[in-house]
């Protein structure tokens, strides 16, 4: 895709604010509660010199689920653990079920395979939506003057006044998208929150060609969507805020599980996924 | 607990966000004030949740969460959403003051909706938001300081009505529901339950327009767990469209099986909801629909009561 194409080539030129004056001195940065998250996080930071030297995160909230899951019939688990999260009920199903699928060697069939997949795509394509809009966007350009956009701190806002328009009325249409993905899986799924068709061994629904022929439009929407205003202000806001790829990168240590089955292999380490699973240590891709 | 029947529209004046003009001055302005927008603050407290309650609110369709929260929902009736941990701009301690000044400001005329079971082991140390003085401020500090000036509570989700998933046993944050918390600290304002796992958005939308014209609900409109009986009075089996199945004797024994889904461990005889009628996601589907047994999840006895999930109670 051209857009992408043009993203991965700009180059990269670190951002100068001029005649700023440092503080040597170290200033603990505490920030609680973390708003535009799900859950209850708070974070610490320790700068000096502009660089941070110290980070600490705490996750204020216990609820004790792996307590609460011990003695439960297995099958419960997909319906249990989904309630970890209400963005992402999703992977928590898939992956209890899968664990469930393992412990009692079965092999679910394609179309149980393949529904799940469609499933998690439908909410992550909602929870990308809900996350750059409606979370993370707030960062980059501040909504109308009334709550919930304030009170806000002055963050660093660098959009020029149209831009500034163009992103409230995404901001707002981003809601009707996202909630279209979740109409998507929940085809699938019953209802979105927390999904009802997800079993070890496959899914309990069965599919019907109106529901495909329904889900493919309705996909082809959401992608319109995707491509043609969410991309857009993503590569948009990293060329004015190009600066802030060269730092957050934190210890450079991470892990992915993989994601979206593309076959049915019982080694589920020998897997193959549309996303792999995989290490990143140091900086470099294992 | 009393529990105000209707709220005058003279109250309402009194603190409606207006601008203050003078009602002798003009006939005409005088009418226009009374016909000011009636502006409701709500304060939206995540506690002890998965905030899926706040992701199914925000899948209304019509209004549209853009209405709800930016027009008027009811025509010279506007929602402010002073404080709402996800949605909002201001973060760290600035939302934190958002939330007492609007309290302050507001007192005894907020709308308090509570999404979340409230931990209560200990000091309610498992759960905390923000800090006072560098100690952490607990859930349960929050919901007795916000419940006790509101002018009605509304528990969203079954967590914050019931308890739900956090206080499934063994409970290890000994979470319990709005309206225990509020009889262990002494808090009479009135609670609607509005559960389900998560709530309907509908459900929502519905209590709140409902306040919002005919004011707190008379004791007959609610039932016994303190939900609205236009949402939560006949049960999912008295609607659900597999009876003819269920009369046929066509019974589903494994997954994926077309048929009555009680031998798969249906809760629908046992859980009070609208479901059948209003289904799921702009009425594109439901649990039972997409194969699933309803797990009982409007009820005050979910999950524990309910479990196994697909075993016959």
């Amino acid at each position: 895709m051209d857009v992408l194409k043009r993203a991965f080539l700009m180059n990269i030129h670190p951002y100068s604010k001029g005649d700023e004056k440092m503080e040597t001195l170290q200033q603990t940065i505490s920030i609680d509660p973390m708003t535009r998250i799900e859950g209850h996080l708070k974070i610490e930071a320790t700068v000096e010199n502009k660089k941070v030297i110290e980070a600490k995160s705490e996750g204020t909230l216990y609820r004790g689920f792996e307590q609460i899951l011990i003695g439960r019939e297995p099958l419960d688990a997909v319906q249990i653990t989904q309630r970890f999260c209400g963005v992402c009920p999703t992977p928590h199903a898939i992956a209890s079920a899968q664990a469930l699928d393992d412990a009692f060697s079965i092999t679910p069939p394609d179309n149980g395979r393949i529904i799940r997949n469609i499933m998690q795509g439908s909410n992550s394509i909602q929870s990308h939506v809900l996350h750059f809009y409606h979370l993370a966007s707030l960062d980059y350009f501040h909504g109308p003057e009334i709550p919930p956009f304030i009170p806000r701190y002055e963050a660093d806002y660098r959009v020029p006044k149209a831009v500034q328009e163009s992103l409230t009325n995404h901001y707002i249409q981003a809601y009707q998208i996202r909630l279209k993905a979740h109409e998507l899986c929940a085809i699938w799924s019953g209802k979105m929150p927390h999904m009802a068709s997800i079993v070890p061994g496959g899914v309990t629904i069965r599919p019907r060609i109106d529901n495909i022929t329904t889900s493919l439009w309705r996909l082809k929407e959401l992608t319109d969507f995707i491509d043609n205003v969410y991309l857009p202000d993503v590569i948009m806001l990293a060329q004015i805020y190009r600066d802030y790829l060269q730092i957050g990168s934190g210890c450079g240590n991470y892990l992915a599980y993989g994601q979206f089955d593309l076959e049915a292999n019982p080694d589920v380490t020998k897997r193959k996924r549309l996303l792999p699973m995989g290490r990143i240590v140091n900086g470099i891709l294992l | 607990m009393s529990v105000k029947n209707s709220i005058s529209r003279r109250e309402f004046l009194q603190w409606a966000v207006a601008a203050p003009v003078s009602v002798t001055f003009l006939p005409r302005l005088a009418r226009a004030l009374q016909e000011a927008i009636k502006k409701y603050p709500i304060i939206w407290l995540q506690t002890s949740t998965c905030s899926g309650c706040s992701v199914s609110v925000i899948n209304t369709i019509h209004p549209s969460i853009k209405n709800v929260i930016l027009e008027q929902v009811l025509p010279g009736h506007q929602l402010v959403l002073t404080y709402h941990g996800t949605l909002m701009a201001a973060t760290g301690k600035l939302s934190t003051k958002a939330a007492h000044e609007a309290a302050q400001k507001y007192q005894g005329k907020y709308i308090l909706v509570v999404e979340g079971a409230i931990p209560t082991k200990g000091d309610g140390h498992y759960g905390s938001i923000g800090e006072e003085d560098g100690k952490p401020i607990s859930m349960l500090k929050w919901i007795d300081f916000l419940g006790r000036n509101a002018m009605v509570t509304l528990a969203v989700g079954t967590c914050a009505a019931y308890g739900g998933l956090p206080a499934a046993s063994p409970n290890p944050s000994q979470s319990k529901g709005v309206s225990e918390v509020y009889e262990m600290l002494n808090i009479s304002t009135a609670v609607i339950n509005i559960p389900g796992c998560p709530s309907h958005p509908d459900w929502f939308i519905g209590t709140v327009a409902k306040i919002l014209l005919y004011g707190m609900p008379t004791p007959d409109e609610l039932d016994e767990f303190g939900r609205l009986n236009l949402f939560f009075s006949r049960t999912v089996h008295n609607r659900c469209v597999n009876r003819d199945y269920l009369d046929d004797g066509i019974m589903a024994e494994k997954f994926g099986d077309e048929g009555c889904l009680l031998e798969l461990g249906c809760k629908g005889p046992f859980t009070r909801a609208d479901c059948p009628i209003r289904l799921w996601n702009g009425s594109v589907n439901w649990c039972i629909n997409a194969g699933a047994p309803c797990i009982g999840c409007t009820e005050k006895g979910f999950p524990d009561e309910h479990s196994p999930i697909f075993q016959r109670r």
